[in-house]
């Protein structure tokens, strides 16, 4: 039989084969199609190679052009009347400024790229070579001071403000990155960037739909735009810019959060007027809320400003205490960062340096065992702030919250301690602190037990060495409490106190003073 | 020792026969039977395509969101300038995701498992048949082939049933071939959504094929079953002796 009729045969036999055979054939042609198909793909491949280039994502948009251009030709072509040849000059010009190592910024301004780039800004019709042109004096701001003044002497800010209104946000968040770099040169650029109205350029941009980075820099800018000093930014404009850094308070981001304190804390960094404009713009809860975040970089701002408004008057400083700040200084006391504990111990201390219901305030929400710890077991910075805080406390406290001190608080022995402090403007600080005690104590017919707590603590033989310290403030310090509380009251005993004075200099004689007898109550 | 190999070939052969006899008749039936259950499971009848959809762990970076070089660390102010240095659209390094390994398609995965044996074992028993078959091929002559003819068939189509059970078993390791290649570039370009969405599409059409496979597989041991039952007596014996034909 020949293979056709089996085939027929076999189709009226098997209900399957034409199945398989019809299966077999389409799989067949499938194959062949599917073949055909892949070739086509390589001969489009190859013609469309230059296009996938291109127009491909997965190839990196730097090193793009085959050939790099000279400066030379970068100039040259930024200088054509041709604006697609402007824009690759200008363009090649941004990519070198904007490499990480070492970008020719001198040598650009020595090629004059300066005004060209100045004069691309003000293309209307050209909002990518605008945006090229932002990004170099960009980068060309950011450098030294002769350098940004490049940028500010060809004119650049006012065409920077008028960018800030563009319909592209790329191009005003960039003009709000070079008004920053150039503010930030310092307090003559930054009045100049002020004075071109960039304020009025920048409010409008602040809404709810800014997106995060452009806030970013615009808050990074007021930041710059309230820094320095000498002399300060002009305040009616500033003023200006605090309902909003008030508000930014509230915003979720670190780093809005971080440059709007900043932004703050520069201008609290002033006179109280200055800082009452501040409070008056309800940042003081928001500030004191942000102390509790667990992000020194918050915190660090935060704090100073804080800090600088209660070294304003009472009243200023009682809206700190009002918004729950006391607290917060409580926990800050025991923070990891040194430098956080110093500045809330310095905080403190500018409270305690307030009227008594103040003090009573820190009393109340525990300070002073925090301030203990500090004295005894902090950073060196830290304990002088808190010398600081019990000494302001001798001086303006009650007598009643004076004695809690020493009783309640235990302060003494640690504050003793610092005599032997290296710094010699903490020395001074507890030895005030002290001095005040013993007047306080006189007062109160205590000064034997003080005497008596402060020899048995050391105190005595503390101050005693300090009679040879160099620093003269000190040891006249220590002589006068010495003289004036230790001795008593017989000639002998105190001609045996008194140290001699040889050439100038005081001399200490090892004779034990009297302890007097009697209890320690106060 | 010629003798003792020729002894143990034919040995061979007739385990191979009778192996494959209750194969065909016996395991068959047993395995379709099993296939049309396993079919008829929650993890290939009627499953939702959402089911096998599966978070990637690669977060998308907040748009051209450049991390500010900052000099500003805990103490220190915010830097006075900022030079701008970074690329318009940047690949993100992918050595090191911080949010760990981006897993395979579970739900997938466990189909897989479930499949993969079932495909393996077609391959095996068309193998087992195929030598069955030949081994029933008689000597070449001129004339009577017809019972011949309808082995060779069979013989084709078990070869073609071979190779598309190998071919479904390459399936699976292409699939995650492809998958990986997708999945690589939603690491690097985060914030393209269509990479993600590719990504999605795949495991998709990943499950159906999976569900496919299976369908086929049994669909294979139906029609193969099928064929050699009907042709089983011209498979075993296909050419009938002159002598009958005879009388």
């Amino acid at each position: 039989m020949s293979k056709a009729d089996s085939n027929s045969r076999q189709g009226s036999y098997k209900a399957n084969t034409i199945n398989t055979q019809d299966s077999r054939m389409r799989r067949h042609e499938v194959t062949i199609e599917l073949r055909k198909s892949k070739k086509e793909d390589q001969m489009f491949k190859r013609r469309n190679i230059n296009d996938e280039d291109l127009t491909s994502p997965l190839k990196e948009l730097n090193g793009q052009s085959p050939v790099q251009l000279s400066v030379d030709e970068i100039v040259a072509a930024m200088n054509s009347e041709d604006q697609e040849r402007q824009f690759i000059g200008m363009q090649s010009a941004r990519k070198m400024l904007s490499r990480e190592r070492n970008p020719p910024i001198d040598l650009m301004i020595g090629h004059g790229i300066v005004p060209i780039c100045i004069r691309f800004l003000q293309n209307a019709n050209n909002t990518m070579l605008q945006f090229e042109a932002a990004w170099a004096l960009t980068n060309i701001a950011s450098g030294t001071s002769d350098q940004t003044r490049c940028v500010i002497e060809h004119n650049a800010v006012p065409h920077f403000v008028a960018l800030l209104q563009s319909q592209s946000i790329n191009l005003a968040e960039q003009a709000v990155w070079a008004l920053g770099n150039i503010a930030g040169d310092g307090a003559a650029a930054r009045d100049i960037v002020i004075h071109h109205n960039v304020i009025d350029g920048i409010l409008p941009l602040i809404n709810n739909e800014t997106p995060l980075s452009f806030l970013r820099n615009i808050v990074w800018l007021m930041s710059n735009l309230c820094r320095n000093k000498n002399p300060s930014p002009p305040f009616e404009q500033v003023k200006r810019l605090l309902p909003v850094l008030s508000q930014l308070l509230q915003s979720q981001d670190i780093q809005v959060l971080a440059d709007a304190c900043w932004a703050l804390s520069y201008v609290t960094d002033d006179d109280n007027s200055k800082i009452q404009a501040v409070v008056d713009s309800d940042a003081v809860p928001r500030l004191v809320k942000l102390l509790q975040m667990d992000e020194p970089s918050i915190i660090v701002p935060a704090l100073r400003s804080v800090g600088n408004i209660v070294t304003g008057t009472d009243q200023q400083t009682d809206v700190v205490i009002a918004s729950g700040g006391l607290p917060r200084l409580g926990y800050l006391l025991q923070h990891s960062k040194s430098n956080i504990v110093k500045e809330a111990a310095w905080t403190v201390s500018n409270i305690t340096a307030g009227n008594q219901k103040q003090i009573q305030a820190v009393i109340q929400a525990g300070i002073f065992q925090q301030l203990r710890n500090v004295l005894e077991k902090g950073d060196f910075k830290a304990q002088k702030e808190a010398a600081w805080a019990v000494t302001n406390t001798t001086t303006s406290g009650t007598p009643e919250q004076i004695v809690d001190l020493i009783e309640k608080y235990k302060i003494l022995k640690p504050f003793i301690d610092l005599l032997e402090a290296k710094d010699p403007r903490t020395i001074k600080v507890v030895q005030t602190g002290l001095s005040n005690l013993f007047a306080l104590a006189e007062k109160l017919g205590g000064t034997e037990n003080l005497c008596l707590m402060v020899e048995e603590m050391g105190g005595l033989d503390k101050l005693e060495t300090l009679q040879q310290h160099e620093n003269e403030e000190v040891y006249k310090k220590a002589y006068a409490i010495i003289d004036t509380y230790f001795s008593t009251g017989e000639d002998e005993a105190e001609q045996e106190l008194a140290p001699q004075e040889v050439n100038g200099a005081l001399e200490f004689n090892a004779t034990q003073p009297k302890a007097p007898e009697g209890g320690y109550t106060f | 020792m010629p003798n003792d190999t020729v002894i143990k070939v034919q040995e061979y052969k007739n385990t191979l026969i009778q192996k494959a006899e209750l194969l065909i008749t016996k395991r068959f039936p047993e395995k379709i039977v099993s296939l049309n259950e396993l079919l008829a499971t929650p993890m290939f009848n009627e499953r939702n395509f959402d089911e096998v959809h599966q978070d990637l762990n690669i977060p998308a970076l907040p748009p051209v969101l450049v991390k500010q070089e900052s000099a500003a660390e805990d103490g220190d102010h915010p830097p006075t300038k900022r030079a701008r240095n970074d690329v318009l659209i940047t690949g993100v390094p992918v050595l090191a995701l911080p949010t760990g390994t981006v897993p395979c398609n579970k739900p997938l995965c466990d189909m897989i498992k479930v499949v993969k044996p079932i495909i393996r074992k077609l391959v095996e028993d068309s193998n087992l048949l195929k030598m069955w078959i030949s081994f029933m091929i008689p000597k070449i002559e001129d004339g009577n082939n017809f019972g011949v003819s309808i082995q060779e068939d069979t013989l084709a189509e078990i070869q073609t049933v071979e190779s598309e059970a190998a071919a479904f078993f390459d399936q699976i390791s292409r699939y995650f071939l492809s998958r990986a290649k997708v999945v690589s570039k939603v690491a690097k370009y985060p914030h393209i959504d269509d990479y993600r969405r590719a990504v999605v599409e795949l495991d998709e059409k990943e499950y159906l094929s999976l569900w496919l496979v299976v369908c086929e597989v049994r669909n294979r041991y139906s029609s193969l079953h099928d064929t050699v039952i009907k042709n089983l007596e011209k498979l075993k014996k296909p050419r009938s002796s002159n002598a009958e034909s005879l009388y």
